[in-house]
């Protein structure tokens, strides 16, 4: 009997986030009040209703361990919490990103949860912290003008924090992490949202070419020391937001070329010069020769995602633990093991919704500052689900970053909270930002004219 | 819609204030600045795109292929799930079958015991079309409404069946005329790669593998029986590797039609070595097609000094010489070490197939095969067709090319020498056969100390329009039969009978 409950079970997880994923693209074009409301009500119910089958499931199999029981409700208490805050406090800001957020976490928690409760507490007690603590953002970033004036400084402190990694990593092996006393921190993380401040407040400035100059130098030294640091899946993001600020920025697509140019050049001198580099390249061509060393973990996340087919093996029915450190780099492939790929698939649009709402933002806002954070921030959320999907499926090589939201880290989902708090914060502010109920309405009225409504 | 109006009308106080502080550019930059967002925007959709379109590219069509890994734990997790589907021969004959025993555990039965034992190979021991068709045999129908009610019924689903182009008649023959002896036959149809029948002696009986293992691979056990010679095995290829130094020594000598050496049953060489040819028979005058035929190793270790060293490497790189050979069996490494550095000697043993080179049998079949087909190696393949246990296709293998051997023009040259092999020379056995084959023996000495020799015969029936190539080793010792030769003749009777 409880083996066909796990086989139903299956088939409702994909029904569940397809419906949610359909109600996310829904809400983010429909103009009618009323309907986006039962669109986001929609949302929690499948918000709800996946979170819940997922524990419930880890419960039955573990001999209904009440500390599943335990973690669920808290964890449920906290998505309600967190969508009802945003709510009242933050009218404006974008409810839809606040949703996915939350279902992307539900996704993390249950599949965390279901390899490493102990993680999956910890998962837990950090996003509660962290969206405890950003919780403020959208106000102070409304109130406090002056965030555009520190370029310098923000550059400053981003390259202050690489390089303590550089050495703590040198000096004491230690990967890519601080260690504060009990807690290790991950400052990569951090410094693409410094990074991303650091461009936009120099570009509000000016545009000129010195001004551009001096941004390149100090993003080279970014990317530089993270590359020797081993941190290439960063290095890239960091690249990635220069380039696409430095184009919405002076709108020349000289710049892009030119940067573009740069970086090939940067990836194969990389290539020829870093042992560490070449060695990702080897297993990006051929991981199968090398599958009983460096090419394992790639080879079972491919397993992982064969075997999974279109409705994957069922929750608790995998085995996402052959997978060295499954639960961080390789969120993806477990997901896709037990859950199936129509499942991730919908979770990729998931994403794609969320990319899509932060560049939204970034084409609305008027000031240069803020358009240029967003893009930013957009970028760098975007690629970075790009990078670890795509080296799950080794249609890239590996980089090692995280799946926002869904993987294991606390830097990692702290970061990420801390974006979508800085993004909801643009949308807290939207309607200063917008000129004239003239133009509010030729917007609106392009809406209408949409052949597709 | 009212409160948001409200909203506006709130908000649109502060907006004087805000709009110097915060705007930079007029209305007409606006939509310029938007371009750039939208731009960004797009760029990614099309990024996500089309990592959505890898992903369900990768499910569909390579998945499959992949997870048929003996790396991948998760395929033993799913097997205990599914009722092992079956392997069938090309007539659909059963060859191995999951049954429950009398305590209703599911057991594999091989009806066939030995007769298949390395081609089908063993679910135990993971090998043979086992291994290869792994993943097919465990899984399920592919069809989506039938997943979802096996899955709802909570029976245990029926993996696929797969079917194989083993020819039971040929096997047999091929298992017979064997004998007791060690040694592999393989033969396939050159012009698509399926593999007719593949035998390796001495062999075992995979009914009993969980059970014999320890004994087989044992140190007491010197027969290897687990070995499949047919495709693992490497030996020296003898005079078989005249083909090659044949198509080389055209390659540098456009005039070879004008090529004689008078054979005194032996060649010598200066800085070189002595080498007889076999039972120091003497040979007289030959043209290039007698000394093939007459298998002269006097002509070839002369023949074999004088070549281009550099480019009698290149060509047996071609040749898929010191590599490993892709095709989905484990094939051994086969082997070509002569150089600018060798000896003389070396490069005289070289030519007639002796020295540091070794083959493994399937690639021998490849090369003859290659010849039979207008220099086209075909991939060989085993598993024709997956389908589900009602009888419909899942999924069929087609003949794919593996690689350009030599020119059409050459392959034929070298085929009309072959065909002279069985006409007048050393393939005597096929004199009165009822069909015309095409083809070349070899003795391989493999040891120094001792005048046992390795017996080969490659080649390929009718000579006109080939249909079906072969190759066959008795190891050194063998018994019972005069040579590979009758082995190989034994296969085509019994595929010419049909």
């Amino acid at each position: 009997m409880q083996s066909i409950f796990f086989e139903i079970s299956k088939y409702i997880f994909i029904f569940m986030i397809a419906f949610y994923t359909a109600a996310s693209y829904r809400a983010a074009v429909i103009s009618d009040e009323a309907k986006r409301k039962h669109l986001h009500a929609v949302q929690i119910t499948m918000l709800i209703g996946v979170h819940f089958l997922g524990f419930f499931i880890l419960w039955l199999c573990n001999d209904l361990d009440s500390r599943y029981a335990i973690l669920y409700v808290s964890e449920l208490f906290y998505f309600l919490a967190t969508i009802l805050f945003y709510k009242l406090f933050y009218p404006k800001a974008s409810r839809l990103l606040t949703h996915n957020m939350c279902f992307l976490m539900a996704v993390g928690f249950i599949m965390i949860a279901r390899i490493d409760y102990d993680a999956a507490l910890k998962q837990f007690f950090i996003a509660m912290l962290g969206t405890g603590a950003t919780f403020l953002i959208p106000w102070i970033f409304k109130k406090v003008k002056s965030f555009r004036n520190f370029g310098l400084i923000y550059a400053a402190l981003g390259l202050l924090l690489l390089i303590l990694v550089l050495f703590s990593s040198r000096v004491f092996g230690a990967n890519l992490v601080l260690e504060l006393g009990p807690v290790s921190v991950q400052p990569g993380e951090f410094v693409k949202i410094l990074f991303c401040l650091f461009i936009a407040s120099m570009f509000n400035k000016d545009t000129s070419f010195r001004q551009v100059a001096k941004v390149t130098i100090l993003a080279i030294a970014h990317v530089l020391i993270l590359v020797v640091s081993k941190d290439l899946g960063t290095a890239l993001i960091l690249f990635v937001i220069y380039v696409m600020m430095i184009f919405c920025a002076t709108h020349k697509l000289t710049y892009v070329f030119a940067s573009l140019g740069a970086g090939s050049l940067a990836s194969v001198l990389a290539y020829k010069i870093f042992s560490h580099v070449r060695q990702r390249v080897e297993i990006f061509l051929d991981p199968w020769s090398r599958i009983d060393g460096i090419g394992y973990q790639i080879c079972q996340s491919l397993f992982a995602v064969g075997m999974g087919s279109w409705f994957g093996m069922g929750l608790n029915q995998g085995m996402p633990t052959a997978i060295p450190v499954a639960y961080k780099d390789f969120m993806f492939s477990c997901l896709a093991e037990e859950f199936g790929v129509i499942f991730v698939l919908a979770l990729i649009l998931i994403c794609l919704n969320n990319l899509i709402l932060i560049m939204n933002i970034a084409s609305r806002c008027r000031t240069l500052f803020y358009r240029l954070v967003a893009v930013g921030l957009g970028s760098s959320y975007g690629f970075q689900v790009f990078l670890t999907i795509g080296g799950a499926m080794k249609m890239i090589p590996m980089t090692g970053v995280t799946l926002p939201f869904v993987s294991y880290g606390g830097s990692s989902l702290l970061s990420s909270i801390c974006i979508v708090a800085l993004v909801n914060g643009m949308y807290n502010m939207r309607h200063e930002e917008a000129v004239s109920d003239v133009e509010k309405k030729k917007i609106k009225t392009e809406h209408k004219s949409k052949p597709a409504r | 819609m009212l409160k948001r109006k409200k909203l506006k009308l709130n908000t649109s106080r502060n907006l004087q204030d805000e709009m110097e502080d915060f705007d930079i550019g007029a209305k007409k930059n606006k939509a310029s600045r938007n371009r750039e967002t939208n731009l960004i925007s797009f760029m990614f959709i099309a990024l996500f795109f089309f990592m959505c379109v890898y992903i369900v590219n990768f499910s569909l069509f390579k998945a499959g292929n992949i997870v048929n890994n003996p790396y991948n734990k998760l395929i033993d997790l799913m097997e205990a799930k599914v009722e092992r589907g079956r392997i069938l021969s090309a007539d659909g004959q059963v060859l191995a079958q999951t049954v429950s025993d009398d305590n209703g555990a599911d057991v594999r039965e091989y009806p066939y015991a030995s007769l298949y034992c390395h081609v089908v190979g063993s679910k135990y021991l993971k090998t043979g079309v086992e291994r290869i068709a792994d993943y097919s045999l465990i899984s399920t129908s592919g069809n989506l409404l039938d997943e979802i009610s096996y899955d709802l019924s909570a029976s245990k689903p029926q993996g696929r069946d797969v079917v194989t182009s083993l020819r039971p008649s040929l096997q047999k023959a091929a298992y017979n005329a064997l004998g007791t002896n060690k040694g592999a036959v393989i033969a396939m149809n050159p012009k698509t790669g399926q593999i007719y029948c593949m035998v390796s002696k001495p062999d075992y009986d995979p009914n009993q593998a969980s059970v014999m293992y320890d004994t087989w691979t044992s140190y007491e056990s010197k027969d290897s029986v687990l070995i499949n010679r047919a495709t693992q095995g490497l030996y020296s290829p003898g005079s078989t590797f005249k083909i090659l130094t044949t198509l080389e020594y055209m390659r540098e000598n456009p005039d070879y039609d004008s090529f004689s050496y008078i054979c005194q049953g032996k060649a010598s060489l200066p800085m070189g070595t002595t080498i007889p040819c076999y039972n120091n028979e003497v040979h007289g005058k030959e043209s290039l097609l007698d000394a093939f035929a007459n298998s002269c190793n006097s002509a070839y270790a002369t023949l074999g000094a004088g070549l281009d060293r550099e480019k009698f490497k290149k060509l047996c790189q071609t040749a898929l010489f010191n590599k490993k050979i892709e095709i989905n069996m484990d094939a051994g490494v086969s082997s070509f070490t002569l150089d600018e550095d060798s000896s003389i000697s070396e490069a005289m043993e070289t030519g007639i197939g002796q020295g540091n080179t070794m083959i493994s049998p399937i690639h021998n079949l490849m090369l003859i095969s290659a010849i039979a087909n207008k220099g086209v190696m075909m991939r060989p393949y085993l598993v024709t067709q997956i389908q589900s246990r009602s009888g419909s296709v899942i999924s069929k293998t087609s003949p794919s090319e593996y690689s350009r051997l030599c020119t059409s023009e050459e392959a034929e040259k070298i085929a009309e020498y072959a065909r002279a092999v069985v006409t007048q020379g050393t393939g005597y056995a096929f004199t009165y056969a009822s069909y015309d084959v095409a083809g070349k023996t070899g003795t391989a000495q493999f040891d120094d100390s001792s005048d046992l020799v390795h017996s080969w015969f490659v080649g390929f029936a009718p000579y006109e329009d080939p249909e079906i190539s072969i190759c066959v080793v008795l190891e050194g010792g063998y018994t019972g039969v005069p040579g590979s030769q009758q082995v190989a003749k034994a296969v085509l009777d019994a595929y010419f009978e049909k």
